[in-house]
């Protein structure tokens, strides 16, 4: 059985290992990262940008759930606190020739 | 190159959000319920988009912004001070500080504490919510969702354990 914690680095882990760890690590002052305690599982995101730093409005600062303005790459997935197993449940993929990954959408904490 | 996208149905998972916030946050989007007292009075003081009042500090319940989107549709942000909340009531897509709250946000007298996406269950901070904290120096914050009630912190990364 897996604690919050365990569950959310698992998660995260398995989503920077979707997009790719070299892509992540060239990334990196874009990365960002969501997570959150379901219950029965960590709900877990890794998103990356690869556009320009946007440029609010003189004086404003803006929060935005647009669709445009969602992370350009992003991985979401889930991990069973009971089964360890990882769900992916949306994965937006960089160029194939950024990444090398395996195509499985469903895995084990332990692989 | 495009890019490979894919996607997992969602409803081979069970949201496993509280199914009585669910409920009630569904009833109250679709007018069945109205807000209960409190929050009623607390949409009373921020009518309309892009008004905002100060509470006392710790008053505001980060559910309390997704029962005030899930009434009205828009997004609600809750700011924090050392001696006070702010609730900002944003629109449909967005929340905008600028003025005063710009002001104090930059000077950190505020920090952002946590703000309402209107229709996903699992809320999903955008770019743009992410660069926010950027420019605030802000680590983290937290989005709640109007639909499943479901809040999650979002972190700018500044290093993962590989």
């Amino acid at each position: 059985m897996l604690t919050y914690a365990e569950a959310k680095k698992i998660g995260i882990r398995a989503c920077v290992e979707k997009l790719g760890r070299k892509f992540v690590e060239k990334h990196k002052g874009s990365s960002c990262t969501s997570y959150g305690d379901c219950g029965t599982y960590a709900s877990c995101f890794v998103g990356v940008s690869d556009r320009p730093r946007r440029k609010f409005p003189a004086g404003v600062i803006q929060l935005s759930s647009e669709k445009k303005d969602k992370l350009p790459y992003r991985v979401e997935c889930v991990v069973n606190y009971k089964t360890e197993r990882i769900h992916f449940l949306e994965c937006v993929l960089p160029p194939a020739d950024s990444v090398c990954d395996s195509e499985s959408l469903t895995g084990s904490a332990k692989v | 190159m495009g890019r490979n996208k894919i996607i997992v149905d969602t409803d081979s998972i069970v949201i496993e959000s509280s199914k009585s916030q669910r409920i009630s946050l569904a009833n109250i989007r679709n007018g069945k319920h109205g807000l209960n007292a409190r929050r009623k009075n607390l949409l009373n003081k921020v009518k309309n988009t892009d008004a905002w009042e100060s509470f006392a500090r710790e008053s505001i319940e980060l559910i309390d912004l997704a029962y005030l989107t899930a009434s009205t549709g828009h997004e609600f942000a809750l700011l924090r001070g050392k001696r006070e909340d702010i609730l900002f009531h944003g629109d449909s897509i967005k929340c905008e500080f600028k003025g005063v709250l710009f002001q104090r946000l930059i000077k950190k007298e505020l920090s952002l504490v946590c703000h309402s996406h209107a229709g996903e269950e699992i809320p999903q901070a955008s770019e743009g919510d992410f660069d926010a904290l950027r420019i605030l120096n802000q680590k983290s914050s937290m989005v709640i969702s109007a639909m499943t009630g479901m809040c999650r912190e979002y972190s700018i990364e500044d290093g993962f354990e590989w």
